[in-house]
């Protein structure tokens, strides 16, 4: 893996663990404590904690959504290719027009949904997490068909087929193994997507509640700040959302080229 | 200069990995030469580091072309050679041609970039050049897309593309190569024929021996980007001189007698970057000796366009 | 040909059905029966309130919002008026506002592919390959940020203003093109044709241009989708943050004011106009690649 990469982990492997573990310290013997001071839009919290929560946040969404998106995507893509012929071109045909709407758009319809069913201003974390999968499914689903798709024609392939061996095995022998790389790799550079996915749709006001942010909602509520004299309450949190986004990048890239080495 | 090619001493690198060694040959004006080699051998590169179309390559020698060393012009004067007195054709008509574009455009364009003939005049050269490589229909068949063609067609437009100037000298890299067995002798057939009938220099480029024995009256051998033999085509053929020619002929199946094994040449080629110090062919070579492994070969020159590479030259006929 | 129209006419059936999926959809929503939400105040009372404006919610009775816009109704089942004036008014300005963009995003496109390819081998063109990595980890709305805060400080006002909000949708549609575009530039001067093309005596450029740039083209089509449908996106961020009363922002707060008859209205519209311009990428496919072309027109075995 390039040099890019590892400072990529390194920083994510940071910043996971810092996340986590961030409630211990941000209250010391019990006492909130943070240089920023409380946040000018919910007094409540300390900038601090904020910011800190919202870093979790927003990686569990990346993380969830995700992880989901791309776990959807490899069983539709192995049915696909375990049913051959009209399923495989049902599948894509259906991540195609999927992946045609824009992101923003079926998240605020879902957000549309949400309210007109449980009323309220924010949507919770599992139901954000859950619509940020309805939309990230579309684009790994194609990814991993194509790749499958492509391992198929290798002659390794047609040997196992030519000497008997069942459409399962070969999927789960020959295929698979080839697949597992580069769904992680997809998977990596999914999370960076969905997290400025989820922080755009909480600036238009369709996010986490004011209370418990993700980072996208923190900065989309605060980004005004940034023309005054408080704009320390914010800069943290962009510098993190940036952090977080170049890191995954970095991660994911490195896996995906070392994906591809391993066969065309 | 009776040679509208002089190649002297032509060697290419890429990022110091040397393969093409010290060539030297000559192109007579109207006469045929060929180069043959296996993959790696050098002959392509060859080709290209005469027309200088070679990136990121140290090219060092001469290449005289009518006289000028192709090496020392500036870009813009070897830009107005390119395609308008020497042309290239290449292997696979299917990629080196642009698929979007139609045939009758493709074989014009020389023309409008060198002569400044209008779209019209150019497109009535194409179809008259089509007619000339024998394509049926020329009319129809200018305005056709490349994969509306079958593949000795396209040959044919390729060849009618690189002669739509009248050049003086035609490097032909394996164009026979990529066609059907059928189609081959048809291609080489119009090359042949257009050469002749321009008086032409032809510089044929191939992996096939027999092909290039056939059609040139001159042979140039090259191994691992060296020439290891060279001479007039019948001599080559009847009493090659260097073992690796002699390997090549024996190679080739024989189309009577009795059934017998198919001799090969054990081993592979080197790599280009691992210095040798003797002979590139040694490792190979059936007859080495500890000389051929040890001291470097010179080139031992047996007339005006021949001559071979080798410690112990073979003697004889097979 | 005929192949060809039946494909055409296929696609297009679906923006019909969008109409009816998306009305049947909304209309059967379990909506939340809540004292301070008009719908359903108390259940008969609100109920009536939604068949009354939007029909009830049958498969047939998907025309009636149309019908009612038509007729110069207002659409609103709670709050404020939305009449087809209003409608027309906030189509004009979303589309004014995306023509600009995508002409801004073309020309940064052009320029960013040219400059990447140009100086692909020199220290400048480093630099530049960080800058879609920039773009594209950039959420919209920081990118909104910046060219405000650029604004302020150029004593500029962002409130409002077209150029601006087109500026900002532009920037990551026309990178993902540069990039695109650059891409197949890339790989096509790397095919043997160019190759071809240089030994016939033509400079790099124009090599470039009369055979790279004509079969990069089917690339940049095959981007043109997810372009459409970023600038759509770009135009709700670009739309909020700088005022503008657009499309985007009309259904923003119709999904945020629960206006079930303009989110039908709303979403049918943005889904036909998707189809509709991937129809047109279709078309334009057939008339840029010359095999596509062949294949499509060929007769019916």
């Amino acid at each position: 893996m390039n040099l890019r990469a590892k400072v990529g982990g390194a920083v994510l492997v940071v910043l996971l663990v810092g996340s986590a573990t961030s409630a211990l310290w941000t209250r010391v013997g019990g006492v909130p404590d943070c240089v920023f001071g409380l946040d000018p839009l919910f007094p409540y919290e300390t900038v601090c904690s904020q910011t800190l929560g919202g870093l979790w946040r927003s990686l569990a969404l990346g993380l969830l959504g995700g992880a989901g998106a791309c776990a959807l995507a490899l069983v539709l893509a192995l049915v696909s290719r375990a049913g051959g012929g009209v399923v495989d071109a049902f599948v894509e045909k259906g991540a195609e027009l999927f992946f045609s709407i824009p992101d923003v758009l079926v998240l605020i319809s879902l957000a549309f949904v949400a309210r007109a069913v449980q009323g309220g201003e924010s949507v919770s974390l599992p139901w954000m997490a859950a619509s940020l999968v309805a939309i990230g499914w579309a684009a790994p689903t194609r990814m991993v068909q194509n790749r499958l798709r492509s391992l198929d024609r290798l002659d390794f392939v047609t040997a196992a087929r030519a000497l008997g061996a069942t459409e399962w095995r070969v999927l789960t022998r020959h295929l698979l193994p080839f697949a597992w790389d580069y769904v992680f790799a997809i998977f990596l550079l999914r999370v960076p997507a969905i997290i400025l996915t989820e922080s755009t749709i909480s600036y238009l006001g369709f996010g986490l509640p004011l209370s418990e942010p993700s980072l996208g909602k923190y900065i989309g509520d605060h980004w005004r700040l940034l023309t005054g004299e408080d704009w320390l309450d914010v800069a943290p949190a962009w510098l993190l959302l940036v952090l977080v986004v170049v890191s995954f990048h970095w991660v994911g890239n490195g896996l995906l080229e070392r994906a591809k080495k391993v066969s065309p | 200069m009776s040679a509208v090619l002089l190649v002297e001493d032509l060697s290419v690198s890429f990022g110091g990995v040397r393969v093409v060694d010290g060539v030297s040959f000559q192109v007579p004006v109207g006469g045929t030469v060929g180069v043959v080699g296996e993959s790696g051998s050098g002959k392509s590169v060859t080709a290209l580091a005469i027309l200088r179309l070679l990136s990121g390559a140290e090219v060092t020698g001469r290449a005289y072309f009518e006289g000028a060393d192709l090496a020392r012009l500036p870009e813009a004067t070897m830009r107005a050679l390119r395609g308008a007195r020497l042309a290239m054709v290449f292997q696979d008509p299917m990629t080196s041609l642009n698929p979007g574009l139609r045939i009758g455009e493709q074989i014009g364009e020389p023309l409008r970039v060198h002569s400044g003939a209008t779209k019209a005049q150019a497109l009535r050269e194409a179809e008259r050049l089509l007619g000339e490589v024998g394509v049926p229909e020329p009319s129809e068949r200018v305005h056709a897309y490349p994969h509306e063609l079958s593949g000795g067609l396209r040959q044919r437009a390729v060849i009618a593309m690189a002669l739509a100037c009248g050049p003086n000298l035609l490097l032909a890299d394996e164009p026979t190569t990529a066609l059907d067995v059928t189609v081959q002798a048809q291609v080489m057939e119009v090359l042949v024929r257009l050469q002749r009938e321009r008086q032409m220099g032809l510089l044929l480029i191939s992996h096939d021996l027999g092909l290039v024995a056939e059609r040139c009256e001159t042979v140039v051998v090259m191994y691992a980007g060296q020439v290891v033999e060279q001479g007039r085509a019948r001599d080559v053929l009847r009493s090659p001189r260097h073992p690796y020619t002699r390997g090549l002929l024996s190679s080739l199946p024989p189309l009577s007698g009795a059934r017998a094994r198919l001799t090969e040449i054990p081993g592979v080629v080197p790599d280009p970057r691992e210095p040798l110090a003797g002979c590139r062919f040694a490792a190979r070579c059936a007859l080495a000796q500890p000389r051929c492994r040890a001291a470097k070969v010179e080139w031992t020159g047996t007339g005006p366009d021949s001559g071979v590479r080798c410690h112990f030259p073979l003697e004889g006929a097979r | 040909m005929r192949r060809l129209f039946v494909r055409l006419a296929r696609d297009l059936m679906l923006v019909p059905l969008t109409a009816v999926l998306v009305y049947l959809l909304v209309m059967h929503l379990p909506y939340r029966q809540d004292s301070d939400r008009k719908i359903a105040s108390s259940e008969a009372a609100g109920r009536s309130k939604l068949e009354a404006t939007l029909g009830r919610g049958g498969p047939l009775d998907a025309w009636v919002p149309w019908q009612r816009l038509l007729s110069g109704e207002s659409l609103a089942v709670r709050g404020e008026r939305f009449t087809a004036e209003d409608f027309t008014r906030a189509v004009g300005q979303s589309l004014s506002l995306g023509a600009v963009a995508l002409g801004l995003a073309l020309l940064w496109a052009f320029a960013f592919a040219l400059l990447r390819v140009g100086l692909a081998r020199r220290r400048a063109g480093r630099v530049l390959e960080a800058v879609p990595g920039l773009v594209f980890g950039t959420p919209l709305f920081l990118l909104a940020v910046v060219a405000a805060l650029l604004a302020v400080a150029l004593d500029v006002t962002f409130a409002g203003s077209r150029g601006l909000a087109a500026a900002v949708m532009a920037v990551a549609p026309g990178t993902f093109i540069g990039v695109v575009l650059s891409d197949a530039l890339f790989a096509e001067r790397a095919r043997p044709y160019f190759v071809t093309a240089l030994a016939k005596g033509l400079t790099p450029g124009q090599a470039v241009w009369r055979h790279a740039l004509p079969n990069a083209v089917p690339a940049l089509l095959d981007a043109a989708g997810p372009v459409a449908a970023s600038l759509l996106a770009g135009s709700f961020v670009a739309e909020s943050f700088f005022g503008i009363k657009g499309f985007g922002l009309v259904y923003l707060s119709a999904a945020r004011n629960v206006e079930p008859g303009v989110v039908v209205v709303a979403t049918t519209v943005f889904a036909s106009l998707l189809i509709v311009v991937s129809l047109f990428i279709e078309l334009a496919r057939l008339f840029v690649d010359p095999r596509a072309r062949s294949a499509a027109l060929e007769p019916e075995r």
